[in-house]
C-alpha cells in the first residue's frame, strides 16, 4: 500500500536529489509546498524552468549567463589584460564581492582530481589556452581552491602556459582571517611564513 | 564490544562532497584498512580540521562510530609530505600511487604491510630524486598484496620456460607469454628482456637494492605502459593519474633521468 500519493512521493525522489538534501528534508520540503499556496508553488516551477531555458555558459568564460558574453565580459570598464582563472562560477561571487578585482574570469569548471575521472579533457583548459593564444592577456590569475585538487588544477596549467610571455601567478595561501593559529597545520603556517608582509 | 570512538594513523586518499560544508574522505588506516569516513564543516574557511585532512597527508585521526559512516572529530598532521604536495612532479606521482591504493583495495581489509609500504612510498616521493623508481616499487609491490602479481618466471598459459628474444606480456593472461601462447590473449604485446629483469627486481628485492640498478628512459617508458595496461586490464577503467602524467610527459622529469 502507498503511503503518500505518487505525486507526492515523486516530488519527495525529487527532492532528495537536490545537494545536501536527505531524505527527511525531502520529505519536509514536499509537504512544505503541498501546504502553501499555489502561486508560491508556481513560481517555484516557473523559477527552476527560467533558470534551465534562459541561463547559459558565456562562450568567453563559461560562467552562467542570460546573455552571452556575459556582463562581465562585455564589460568595457573591466581590465581585458587580466583573467582570474576559478574552479566554478559560485567562485566569481566570491571574489567580486571583494570588489577588489576588475580584470575577466575563466571558469574551468571543475577541477583536476583523476581519481574521481576528473581529467585535463573535461575541464575548460583548452578553452583557456584557446584566449591566451588570442594575445592581449598580460596576466593569468590561478584562483583554484588551496586543496591537492586545486594545486594539481595550477600546477596543470602553469606548465600549459610556460610556452606563452604570459605572467602566471597564484592567490597567496595562509592563515584564513578568524583563524586560530594553534590549529593551523604546518602546510599553511609554513605557506603564511612564506608570504609574510611587512608591517 | 567494538569501542565508539577509535584514534589511528591515516591517510587521505580521496574526498567527496558530503552535504553543505562537509566532505566524505577515503582514508588509508593500518589497523581497519580503507575506510569510508565524514568531516564536518572542513569547507569552510576557518575548519580547524580541514588543513589536516588534505588528500596524500598523513595524520593522527579520532573518529566516533556512526550508524552507515564514521565521523572524524580530531585531526592532526604526522607528516605533512610538503614537497609531494607542492611540486607538480612528486604530486602527480603521489596521486598516481593513491589512486593504484584507492582502486585495487577494498574496504575494512587491513594490510599492515601494504600501509608501511604505502608510507614510505609517500616518504620516497617526497625526499627522493626518484619518484618514478618509487612509484613503480609501490605499484609492484601492491599488485603482489593485492593478488594481482604478474607472473614472470615461465609462460603463464602452458609453463615452459621462456626465451629472452621472443617474450611476450599479455595483460588479460596477467604475464609473460610464450611465442606459441600469445595469440591466446588478444592484447598481448611483445616485451624487452630489461624491462622483465627490473620488475623481477621490484617484486623480489628490497627497494635499496632496486634503486641500485639503471634504468635506461627508454625502458622506464616500457615498464610504465605494461604496469598501466596490466591494471587497465584488471580494473577495467584507465588510470586518471597516470593519464595525467602522461600529458606531463611521463617519465621525462628532472627527477627520473638515470
Amino acid at each position: 500500500m502507498r503511503m503518500v500519493a505518487e505525486p507526492v512521493e515523486r516530488l519527495i525522489d525529487e527532492l532528495s536529489r537536490l545537494p545536501g538534501v536527505g531524505p527527511k528534508t525531502a520529505a519536509r520540503l514536499a509537504f512544505w509546498l503541498l501546504k502553501s499556496s499555489d502561486e508560491r508553488a508556481n513560481a517555484l516551477a516557473d523559477a527552476i524552468r527560467e533558470v534551465k531555458q534562459r541561463v547559459k555558459h558565456c562562450s568567453q568564460c563559461y560562467n552562467y549567463t542570460e546573455s552571452d558574453p556575459c556582463a562581465i565580459c562585455s564589460s568595457p570598464s573591466r581590465d581585458r589584460s587580466v583573467v582570474c582563472v576559478v574552479e566554478e562560477p559560485l567562485d566569481i561571487r566570491a571574489i567580486e564581492r571583494t570588489h577588489e578585482y576588475k580584470g575577466l574570469y575563466h571558469v574551468l569548471l571543475g577541477h583536476l582530481s583523476p581519481l574521481d575521472n576528473m581529467t585535463p579533457d573535461k575541464l575548460k583548459l583548452r578553452e583557456l589556452e584557446s584566449r591566451i593564444k588570442q594575445g592581449g592577456i598580460k596576466e593569468v590569475i590561478i584562483a583554484t581552491d588551496a586543496t591537492s585538487e586545486g594545486n594539481s588544477t595550477a600546477f596543470f596549467i602553469s606548465r600549459m602556459l610556460e610556452p606563452y610571455d604570459v605572467k602566471v601567478t597564484r592567490l597567496a595561501h595562509g592563515l584564513p582571517v578568524g583563524g586560530d593559529l594553534e590549529y593551523a597545520d604546518e602546510v599553511t603556517i609554513s605557506r603564511a611564513l612564506q608570504g609574510r608582509q611587512v608591517m | 564490544m567494538q569501542e565508539r570512538i577509535y584514534k589511528t594513523p591515516a591517510v587521505v586518499l580521496r574526498r567527496l562532497d558530503f552535504g553543505e560544508t562537509g566532505k566524505q574522505l577515503i582514508i588509508y588506516t593500518p589497523r581497519y584498512g580503507k575506510l569510508s569516513v565524514i568531516a564536518k564543516g572542513v569547507k569552510r574557511a576557518t575548519s580547524k580540521l580541514a588543513g589536516h585532512l588534505e588528500p596524500l597527508a598523513l595524520s593522527h585521526v579520532v573518529a566516533a562510530r556512526g550508524r552507515n559512516l564514521d565521523t572524524i572529530t580530531q585531526a592532526d598532521t604526522v607528516e605533512s609530505f610538503i614537497r609531494a604536495r607542492s611540486e607538480p612532479d612528486r604530486l602527480f606521482h603521489a596521486l598516481l600511487v593513491a589512486e593504484l591504493l584507492d582502486k585495487l583495495t577494498v574496504e575494512r581489509d587491513p594490510n599492515p604491510v601494504l600501509w608501511l609500504l604505502f608510507v614510505d612510498t609517500l616518504r620516497r616521493v617526497d625526499s627522493g630524486d626518484d619518484t618514478w623508481r618509487a612509484t613503480v616499487y609501490f605499484w609492484l609491490r601492491l599488485l603482489s598484496e593485492s593478488g594481482y602479481q604478474p607472473a614472470l618466471d615461465a609462460c603463464v598459459q602452458c609453463g615452459s620456460a621462456l626465451v629472452p628474444r621472443s617474450l611476450y606480456f599479455g595483460p588479460t593472461a596477467g604475464g609473460l607469454l610464450c611465442q606459441s601462447c600469445r595469440v591466446s590473449d588478444l592484447g598481448a604485446f611483445p616485451v624487452s628482456p630489461n624491462a622483465v629483469k627490473v620488475m623481477r627486481a621490484g617484486l623480489a628485492q628490497p627497494y635499496e637494492e632496486f634503486g641500485r640498478i639503471r634504468v635506461s628512459p627508454e625502458l622506464r617508458q616500457e615498464i610504465g605502459s605494461l604496469l598501466r595496461s596490466s591494471t587497465r586490464s584488471l580494473l577495467e577503467v584507465e588510470l586518471g593519474s597516470a593519464g595525467l602524467l602522461d600529458e606531463l610527459r611521463w617519465p621525462a622529469s628532472a627527477h627520473s633521468a638515470s
